[in-house]
């Protein structure tokens, strides 16, 4: 399997993740999903996750639909926030809940059906055998289906962009698909409520020092997905968002 | 003078507004500054003038019209920061809920949040209990007051 890896600064505590390989029947791993309006996917995105043997925990972020109940049914632990908040929000009550709740291993996972739980294990192996905290998906180094032209160019600019004010090299940004350890969720703590929050990781995994690698997965854009997707116009609310975190004292 | 004093009006409010920001946000201390500079080139068009010439803009007073805009942008920038505070404080309190709304049950066999938190009774702070105490006794006795009395009657 293809992976790139990195580091930024040495890691504070020079143990390794895991002593030995992670037993499946013994780590808990959690799939961290926010939902948003998601009642037709949810089901099967769940139904998904739950066939590979993974915990699902849903975060509805103040759904008006069904979302909660259609993800409660398909054998989900979901948590409701009151209001919509964000997906930047939804994600740290997931880490926050999944840390204190005795998870080895946090997967953070989209509801609207572009990634495909056949490629979290492939997170976990490169989690365990390349002694990382950090695992994240990339679709540049895996397979994209469908992904529309604008898209494509914008994430470039979003890559570069990240490459610049982190120093992480990865080869994509904006990816939902990724897993951490517990001692990698620990240091996660978001403040961007909105999609910022994917740069915001990136930050706090270079800030961290933690060692990261990437891992090929594959994103379908399909019809659902992109109408629910960001928008082009996201970009620029993101760097708003990304400026005025930086100016906040 | 009249003009001066006019544009002074405004610029006092901003300065107070600065000054009152100050401990919650760096904008606070460049919002004072930035009116402190303004007041000066309204009170002293020389000042203006000068900046002016180094900045190589038309006059002084395009300098403090433009003066006034960065101070209105400043302000932006700081009411923008007060409402992110907001929200994350917000956040906080939503989450608390979220996640405290709901205990771990293998999966499942899950009750909504809304069911497991009107199971349980809502307690109450020690000060509101014991004056809710204090008003049950109170109409306790009063009925019991009321009910001797009817006794009385009926006895009489």
């Amino acid at each position: 399997m293809a992976v790139a890896s990195g580091r930024v600064r040495a890691p504070r505590a020079a143990v390794p993740v895991f002593e030995t390989p992670p037993d499946p029947d013994t780590t808990r791993v959690m799939v961290a999903i926010p939902a948003l309006n998601e009642e037709r996917s949810i089901g099967d995105v769940i139904h998904d996750v739950k066939l590979h043997g993974f915990e699902c925990v849903v975060i509805d972020d103040g759904s008006s639909d069904q979302t909660g109940a259609v993800a409660h049914r398909a054998g989900a632990l979901v948590m409701r926030h009151l209001v919509p908040l964000g997906q930047g929000a939804a994600l740290q009550t997931a880490i926050d809940w999944c840390v204190t709740n005795g998870a080895d291993i946090i997967v953070t996972f989209d509801a609207d059906g572009q990634h495909r739980a056949a490629d979290i294990p492939r997170l976990l192996d490169a989690l365990s055998h390349e002694e990382a905290d950090f695992a994240l998906g990339s679709r540049f180094l895996g397979t994209t289906v469908n992904v529309p032209r604008t898209r494509r160019l914008l994430l470039m600019v979003a890559i570069w962009f990240t490459r610049f004010t982190t120093g992480l090299h990865v080869s994509d940004t904006h990816n939902g698909l990724r897993a951490m350890t517990r001692r990698g969720a620990s240091v996660i703590h978001l403040r961007q409520n909105s999609m910022a929050h994917a740069s915001e990781i990136l930050q706090q995994i270079a800030m961290s020092g933690l060692r990261w690698v990437e891992v090929p997965v594959t994103i379908e854009y399909n019809d659902y997905a992109a109408e629910k997707g960001q928008r082009s116009t996201g970009f620029i609310a993101i760097l708003v968002d990304l400026l005025m975190a930086r100016l906040q004292r | 003078m009249i003009g001066q004093v006019v544009l002074s009006l405004p610029l006092a409010a901003i300065l107070l507004y600065g000054w009152l920001e100050f401990k919650r946000s760096w904008a606070g201390l460049s919002i004072t500054l930035a009116t402190l500079v303004a007041l000066s080139f309204v009170w002293f068009p020389g000042v203006a003038a000068a900046t002016a010439a180094v900045l190589q803009l038309r006059s002084g007073d395009d300098v403090v019209v433009y003066s006034f805009v960065c101070l209105l942008l400043l302000v932006e920038v700081n009411i923008h920061q007060m409402g992110r505070r907001q929200q994350q404080v917000v956040t906080k309190v939503i989450r608390q809920m979220a996640i405290t709304g709901r205990k771990w049950i293998p999966s499942g066999a899950l009750t909504t949040p809304a069911e497991e938190v009107a199971t349980q009774p809502l307690p109450l702070p020690a000060r509101r209990l014991r004056r809710a105490q204090a008003v049950e006794a109170t109409i306790r006795d009063h009925r019991e007051l009321v009910a001797q009395g009817a006794g009385g009657n009926e006895a009489e």
